[in-house]
């Protein structure tokens, strides 16, 4: 599915692939995340993903005008995991809206692993 | 220079104290901070999140049954981690973690501790994101890092501290340059600004100077003014010829960097150069004297610069507006008119709104709209097309109608980011927005005259008719692409083929009497056609006053309001 938006002299369509794209950017600005996860996993690892696959870790639904997000990522160990799934949610909605004009219906967050940094002894 | 007692070690209770210092520092700056959110959501919140993570933390530092450091830094990061709020409180809880992973083990902290303590705050600070941007709290913490662990010999605290605080502080001026949004919006990062302020707190802690706190509201008054910058009035620069070998340049900086800020002392066995921003520029320059003999003195004010700056800045905007006015009317169709009304100049409280058409505009401007941002169904005006307005407006009171449904949050989230009192009245349509212009009241308290003004929206009937653009199903209403819609109150009420027989649909539901209609036609509509539509009116009621305007705004043949 693409997302449409309708403006004065036709139509803007947008891929899910754009979508996913930055979405992923955007969440990776988020501080608290440090890697996606692949949204194929059956396995239960969660691989750390690199920056050419990110938007593997997104899966972006869109059905009608509704935009749906999923995001499955990795936090860093220490971190408040629910604010910083918080700040994702809110970073990436306002991302959506301001650079690429979709209002997101939903986003949720699956945190599939947490990193401990090589600080922490 | 008069020293105090000279602080080498922070036991337990001095710990204390500076996380005490730096949370009533957070609290008098709160708002300021929020001021400056701009990165990565604009949300006018960073202040508030970083103060109730902190505060937490404190909270939980109190319940430490301990005076060891090793405990209570542990105890600020553990309450920092639970009470984390936001981006910049989580990026706060873990530089605290940071703070005290330096310190396991630890009963009192030393100058190694506490660089240890910045180092290890600012590198596990960076770990916890993928893509790390410049320009924020990160940078701010990393230079302030890179600072202390340069000042390995400096083993008076409060030196060290000062010291510290001064890099980041320049660190802080830099984020503009590093983060377009931040320079955009002419601002520091709120959360470096935040980071330096908890510093700052903490020296102020730390040394006991707790009058800070009033002497800190008294500032940001001055600040919210004028530039942060301008806490000193007077650049000071001159050259020194030094009179005798073996000037000690760390000396002179010491001595006199309690007159100001912004201070570089520079130079070698000949000359030295110093700079500060002070409000004492003879005291500096008879300290000068004493090292040797002066040249190339440069005192500038401050704060003349800064008012030069704005009165030029005045009238350039004057000039532009001269021009707008010059030019013929067609130029309405320019970004931003400005109204020519002095008497609306006199008011207090200053109106803007989103509008699009040439007759629409005329009409807004005659009852009292100062400001006009081109906007409107598919057109919406950014949040800083907003800002932007608002910050020419005269007024420190300002009022905003969005007119669209989809402009009402941008309209919003500027009014969160300015610091002057703004009230949104959401309005929905042009109609509305004419309808709430009548029951303007200069002297209401902003709150007051939003409230009126919306209870008068509620009376206003809106009819809106516009063309479809794609096929869809909305309401119950199929409807084809092309099809003329008729919508009521933001909501399609009448679908159809010919706009005549959209209006006569919908007056036929939607009529309830009213004694006030009027008329504005768009693109694409004629006067012929609004007579029709009186016709229509005056059937329904023969005591109506029906009116009719060329607005002349795209997309919308008509807009009719009912009241």
């Amino acid at each position: 599915m693409v997302k449409e938006i309708n403006t004065e002299y036709g139509k803007i369509l947008i891929a899910e692939e754009v979508i996913e794209t930055i979405a992923g950017l955007s969440a990776m600005e988020c501080y608290g995340l440090v890697g996606m996860s692949s949204k194929n996993m059956q396995d239960g690892i969660a691989d750390l993903l690199g920056w050419d696959n990110l938007s593997k870790g997104v899966s972006v639904e869109i059905e009608e005008d509704a935009v749906n997000i999923i995001l499955n990522i990795v936090v860093e160990y220490g971190t408040n995991i629910h604010e910083v799934a918080n700040n994702i949610i809110e970073r990436v909605k306002y991302t959506l809206k301001n650079r690429v004009g979709i209002e997101v219906e939903s986003i949720e967050i699956n945190v599939q692993g947490v990193r401990i940094g090589n600080g922490t002894e | 220079m008069a020293q105090n007692e000279e602080i080498k070690v922070i036991n337990g209770e001095a710990f204390k104290n500076m996380c005490y210092g730096a949370l009533n520092r957070l609290e008098d700056q709160q708002s300021y901070i929020d001021s400056l959110n701009v990165f990565p959501v604009p949300d006018g919140d960073t202040g508030t999140n970083m103060l109730l993570t902190f505060k937490e933390a404190v909270e939980n530092l109190d319940k430490a049954k301990s005076e060891r450091i090793d405990r209570l830094t542990q105890a600020l990061s553990k309450g920092a981690l639970m009470g984390a709020r936001g981006n910049s409180g989580v990026i706060l809880s873990q530089l605290l973690r940071g703070f005290s992973e330096a310190n396991k083990n630890n009963r009192v902290m030393r100058n190694d501790d506490l660089i240890n303590s910045l180092s290890k705050a600012s590198k596990i600070a960076y770990q916890g994101v993928l893509k790390p941007v410049e320009g924020t709290i990160l940078t701010v913490a990393r230079k302030a890092a890179r600072r202390a662990e340069k000042l390995e010999d400096e083993k008076n605290i409060e030196v060290f501290l000062e010291k510290v605080i001064e890099t980041a502080h320049k660190a802080l001026n830099k984020t503009p340059d590093q983060l377009p949004q931040l320079k955009e919006a002419g601002v520091v990062d709120a959360g470096g600004q935040g980071y330096l302020t908890i510093l700052e707190g903490m020296k102020a802690g730390l040394t006991g100077k707790v009058e800070v706190r009033e002497e800190v509201k008294e500032k940001r008054e001055i600040k919210e003014e004028v530039a942060e910058e301008l806490k000193y009035g007077y650049c000071t620069q001159t050259l020194i010829n030094v009179k005798e070998q073996n000037v000690n340049i760390d000396e002179i900086k010491n001595d006199i960097e309690q007159f100001g800020d912004s201070l570089m002392v520079v130079g070698d066995d000949d000359i030295i150069k110093v700079h500060i921003h002070t409000n004492h520029p003879g005291i500096i320059l008879e300290y000068a004297l004493k090292t040797g003999s002066l040249r190339d003195i440069k005192i500038d004010n401050m704060r003349m610069q800064n008012a030069e700056m704005r009165k030029k800045h005045e009238e350039e905007q004057k000039e532009d507006f001269e021009q707008l006015k010059d030019e013929s009317t067609e130029d309405y169709e320019e970004k931003l008119i400005k109204s020519a009304k002095s008497e609306q100049l006199d008011r207090k409280v200053g109106i803007i709104a989103v509008a699009k058409g040439k007759g629409i505009k005329n009409i807004l401007m005659e009852l009292g709209v100062d400001l006009i941002i081109d906007g409107g169904q598919s057109m919406n005006p950014s949040i800083n097309d907003f800002v932007e307005a608002v910050e020419q407006m005269e007024q420190e009171k300002v009022i905003i109608f969005p007119n669209n449904k989809n402009i009402i949050s941008a309209a919003q989230q500027a009014s969160s980011l300015s610091d002057k009192e703004i009230k949104v009245v959401e309005t929905k349509a042009i109609p509305e927005a004419i309808a709430a212009l009548l029951v303007f009241n200069d002297n209401k308290e902003l709150d007051e005259l939003r409230s009126s003004m919306e209870e008068e929206i509620s009376y206003v009937k809106t009819i809106e008719i516009t063309n479809a653009v794609k096929d869809s199903k909305v309401n119950g209403f199929e409807i084809n692409e092309d099809d003329v819609i008729g919508i009521v109150n933001g909501d399609i009420r009448a679908v159809g083929n010919s706009e005549i027989e959209v209006i006569s649909d919908l007056i036929d539901e939607v009529w309830e009497d009213e004694d006030l209609i009027t008329i504005y036609y768009g693109d694409g509509a004629s006067q012929q056609d609004a007579e029709e539509i009186k016709k229509k009116f005056q059937a329904k009621s023969k005591e109506a006053e029906v009116e009719i305007y060329k607005g002349g705004q795209p997309l919308y043949p008509y807009i009719i309001s009912m009241e």
